[in-house]
């Protein structure tokens, strides 16, 4: 067989369409039904089903070679690949685990093995499929890798459209998450319920009442409101708050803050259940401008306004977008609040809003401050502390000279920033009538915790990350596993567990192929091998740390999740299966032709990058960004295209059998490559993480096998 | 001559037969009772830092091995009843971690003669753990199928000065007040002024505050005055009620 049919590639591409569309819905699916911090771990072990494909076809590579195996091969395939998305996505709810729970149970950790494993079945078959032809027309790899690619490009495109349809009822959610430990209480009823691409909300009243009021003065009297639960993707909560004459809110340190200086103008940070609103309508605010991730949040208020009168929102004079519409003085209060939700352990999500906040979108937001405006930012006391952090950071080095005071309340914190003596005086008079403590910022904030040092956060680097820190883990062994001496939350250990996980089965998948390859005496010698298993995790490790890098930077950028991961995703995909089709260029495979290739790859990507920030960063129109964000990264994505086909292509005319060891390692790679790159970004910024991925490139190139170059 | 006749044999049999039974079946608990016991000393030790307290009052002791976990924990869960580690109990509660009961009772700093009101019952265990080393302990209760398991069990096993009631604890119990301390069980948002205004000046409220579906921040707030804005508050440990679901979706015990 010489060279694949358009059957054949047209397998391939709906294969490949299909595998990234359910992988793309899976994500958001176990959003929804699971543990946000488990999710990452278990999709990124669930891809090594790519890795292990590879293999086991290196076992069953001769017998593919007979017409009717191979027929029957892919017959078979076709049929199991569906079946199978449906079934492992059910069975592998069976095995959800919480990470708290899994480290009172070590018995659990089999059931965390399962939800891997079953997750993983699915993009096992589809590999098979592809690899599967790779090595049975090796002269068409190129052809079947850039169909492959493609496939994959549409199918993320494709996700795109379905993600509307997924909603909360979809999957059984587990019953870990806040919205399923709400309804096993009685008296729970369903109000309201959204799903759109950015999330599914669902509108809870409950006979148990919420009540939820952080920061409450123990001097407040009266009855407390009633509220409504809102619930995002099952996880995090929002009170809606009734109308009514009980306004609790008003005693509280935000309240105090709002009461004292009567803004008419105010920007708020996040819509949340629209509290926030009540609060600034209360104190006689007329125009509302809230910057909101989901834009479907004020639609869904107003519909709970419907269906439940009491909880009706005020929205005359209120607009929500994802980013700031104005750049002069507009605002007499800009209102940061983070005591709402609850935020994921890979930090950014659709919704974080703390996570998207750097020192340039303070500048941002000061600019439209006016001149005697004040800002005010409140936060939980027993925030996970590198957001506290993250808060404290960002106030001090937008003022220098600071006016900042810090409210206490029993659990919240409120740092206001007044240019009023006269205002500041009277806060202080009136935090202690409610029992509120007021302290000098530079006397009260901290620099330091268990896992993080406090460092400002900027564009390359949003994050305040623990996650390369040794001495909680350090701590938790030397204490002999004993989750009540946990030193952090039990989240912090699941990026290394995945990492342990993913490297642990790279290394027998990488290995095992050995066996049969060096009983057939098919490996040139062991350098070579060696040299081979380089080049190639090379590949995969710096494929996906640009890849994630871009798609994170993007994130920030746009303030859109999933348009930033599905767009950078496609554009990739797309590109690189187009480099892949140049790679049969006679041109790529002299010694000047390589070293200009990888020389030319590593200059776009870093090209590429640094565009965002200067050409990106200052367009204020949404579709134009994504427009020139696929523009920038459209060369770099073409050239990565090309390296790893141009291996394999060199690899199927020498040795043909190894063509399915090469995919299981770059599989394999790509895996470990995820997961490192979700603990590599927050702490040594996205810059870092690219120079790294270009250090991989340039290794790649010097690992290129002598017979290759 | 016979000493004993085959009857005799049979009933002295038997009764051997249960009482070794009874001595194997208590055995099994008093030994896991005890390790538990040294594990809640031992943890005592390790959180000292931050609670402040090397050791709890030997009373707080002595109230473990009088009120057995097994009798407060659903059949399902009885095997673990002796781990220190939380459990469901259905409903989405659970029955907390003993540690965490010992060192609340302890914060308490109870005398004999007080009187205490505890908000949410749950499975009545931190309820019976009181009513040993206090004279008069108040529990309520928000759902009602919980409250009626509790109050069942305080009947079956005597606790016979632990009133309970089903109803909503934001607003305390009036009647009762005031009170020498209120422990307050369940992950709560805020401080309940209503319940705060039923201490007595120099008593003191043990509450986990926080994000009820997040880190919670275990509190001791001391009323010093007569007004509710005049106390001192201390945090004494970050606690997280997390959901122990195990095998118990249904929501029913």
């Amino acid at each position: 067989m010489a060279s694949p049919r358009a059957s054949h590639l047209l397998i391939v591409f709906a294969v490949s369409c299909l595998a990234l569309t359910y992988e793309v819905v899976l994500i958001r699916l176990l959003t929804i039904s699971q543990d946000a911090s488990y999710i990452g771990v278990v999709i990124s072990l669930a891809l090594l089903g790519f890795g292990y494909s590879g293999s086991f076809l290196v076992w069953i590579k001769d017998r593919l070679q007979s017409p009717q195996y191979f027929r029957r091969f892919i017959i078979l395939h076709i049929i199991a690949f569906p079946i199978a998305i449906g079934a492992c996505t059910l069975l592998s709810i069976r095995y959800s685990v919480h990470p708290g729970e899994l480290l009172w149970d070590k018995s659990l950790l089999f059931d965390s093995f399962m939800a891997f494993f079953i997750l993983s079945v699915p993009f096992f078959l589809a590999s098979n499929l592809i690899n599967a032809t790779m090595v049975v027309f090796p002269s068409g790899i190129h052809r079947i890798y850039a169909f492959d690619l493609w496939g994959a490009g549409l199918g993320g495109i494709a996700a795109l459209f379905l993600l509307p349809s997924i909603h909360s009822d979809l999957l059984p959610m587990s019953s870990y998450k806040p919205l399923s430990r709400t309804r096993l209480q009685p008296g729970v009823e369903e109000l309201v319920s959204q799903s759109t691409r950015h999330a599914t909300t669902v509108v809870l009243s409950s006979a148990i009442p919420f009540r939820y009021a952080p920061g409450l003065s123990l001097a407040h009297v009266g009855e407390f409101p009633q509220q409504l639960g809102l619930f995002v993707d099952g996880s995090t909560f929002f009170p809606i708050t009734a109308n009514n004459k009980h306004k609790y809110y008003l005693d509280t340190p935000e309240g105090l803050f709002y009461s004292l200086t009567r803004p008419v103008s105010v920007l708020m940070w996040g819509l949340g259940g629209g509290d926030g609103v009540r609060l600034a309508r209360a104190s006689g605010a007329h125009r509302i401008d809230v910057i909101e991730l989901d834009p479907n949040r004020l639609e869904l208020l107003k519909t709970v306004g419907k269906t439940a009168p009491p909880f009706a929102l005020d929205t005359a004079g209120v607009s929500i977008g994802p980013r700031l519409a104005v750049s002069e003085p507009s605002y007499d209060l800009i209102h940061i609040s983070e005591i709402g939700g609850s935020p994921s352990a890979f930090q950014v999500t659709a919704h974080d809003l703390l996570g998207i906040l750097t020192i340039d979108t303070m500048a941002a937001l000061k600019q439209t401050l006016k001149s005697q405006g004040g800002i005010l930012v409140s936060i939980w006391k027993d925030m996970p502390p590198h957001r506290r952090l993250k808060v404290e950071s960002l106030l001090a080095a937008s003022f220098p000279n600071p006016r900042i005071n810090v409210l206490e309340s029993l659990q919240t914190l409120s740092y206001s920033v007044l240019n009023n003596d006269a205002l500041v005086t009277a806060l202080r008079a009136q935090a202690t009538e409610l029992g509120f403590k007021l302290h000098d910022f530079n006397a009260f904030r901290t620099t330091s915790s268990v896992l993080f040092d406090a460092s400002v956060p900027t564009l390359d680097k949003p994050f305040i990350s623990g996650a390369l820190r040794l001495e909680p883990l350090w701590e938790f062994v030397r204490h002999g596993l004993d989750p009540r001496r946990l030193p952090v939350d039990p989240s912090f250990f699941l990026p290394w567990f995945a990492l342990l996980a993913a490297l642990f089965f790279s290394f027998i998948l990488i290995l095992l192929p050995l066996v049969p390859l060096a009983r057939e005496r098919r490996i040139f010698s062991p350098l070579l091998a060696l040299r081979f298993i380089c080049y190639f995790t090379a590949l995969g490790l710096g494929f996906l740390w640009v890849e994630v890098t871009a798609i994170q930077k993007l994130k920030l950028i746009l303030g859109q999740g999933i348009v930033a991961t599905v767009l950078m995703l496609a554009t990739f995909l797309i590109f690189a299966g187009l480099g892949s089709l140049t790679a049969k260029q006679e041109f790529f495979h002299r010694r000047f032709g390589t070293a200009l290739l990888f020389a030319a790859l590593i200059g776009a990507v870093i090209a590429a990058f640094l565009s965002m920030n200067l050409i990106l960063q200052p367009i204020a129109d949404i579709r134009l960004q994504c427009l020139v964000a696929v523009l920038l990264w459209a060369p770099a994505a073409f050239l990565m295209g090309i390296p790893f086909a141009l291996g394999i292509r060199r690899l199927a005319v020498h040795s043909p059998s190894l063509v399915a060891w090469a995919w299981a390692i770059n599989g394999s790679a790509s895996v470990v490559s995820a997961i490192l790159a979700q603990m590599l970004y927050p702490y040594f910024g996205f810059l870092a993480v690219l120079l790294m991925a270009a250090l991989l490139y340039g290794g790649a190139w010097m690992t290129v096998p002598q017979k290759l170059r | 001559m016979r000493i004993v006749n085959a009857t005799q044999l049979v009933a002295f049999t038997l009764i051997g037969g249960l009482f070794l039974l009874k001595f194997t079946a208590s055995y099994g608990y008093k030994q896991e009772l005890s390790d538990l016991i040294q594990q809640i000393r031992e943890q005592a030790k390790a959180t000292a830092s931050h609670t402040g307290r090397s050791k709890f009052a030997p009373q707080v002791y002595k109230a473990f091995t009088k009120v057995l976990r097994h009798h407060f924990v659903p059949p399902k869960q009885r095997d673990k009843a002796y781990a220190d580690r939380p459990l469901p109990i259905g409903y989405g509660q659970t029955i907390s971690q003993p540690f965490i009961v010992a060192l609340m009772t302890d914060l308490l700093d109870t005398k004999p003669t007080d009187k205490i009101l505890e908000i949410g019952t749950g499975s009545g265990f931190q309820a019976a753990i009181l009513s040993s080393i206090v004279k008069e302990v108040y529990t309520i209760e928000i759902v009602k199928a919980l409250y009626e398991n509790a109050k069942e069990i305080f009947k079956k096993h005597n606790f016979t000065n632990v009133a309970s009631r089903f109803g909503d604890g934001y607003y305390g119990w009036e009647e009762h007040a005031p009170y020498d301390g209120i422990i307050v069980t369940a992950a709560a948002s805020h401080v309940p002024p209503p319940l705060f205004a039923q201490l007595k000046v120099g008593g003191r409220i043990v509450i986990p505050v926080g994000h009820q579906f997040g880190v919670q921040s275990l509190k001791v707030i001391t009323k010093t005055g007569p007004k509710n804005t005049d106390f001192s508050a201390i945090d004494v440990l970050q606690v997280r009620f997390v959901p122990f679901t195990g095998n118990i979706d249904s929501g029913k015990p």
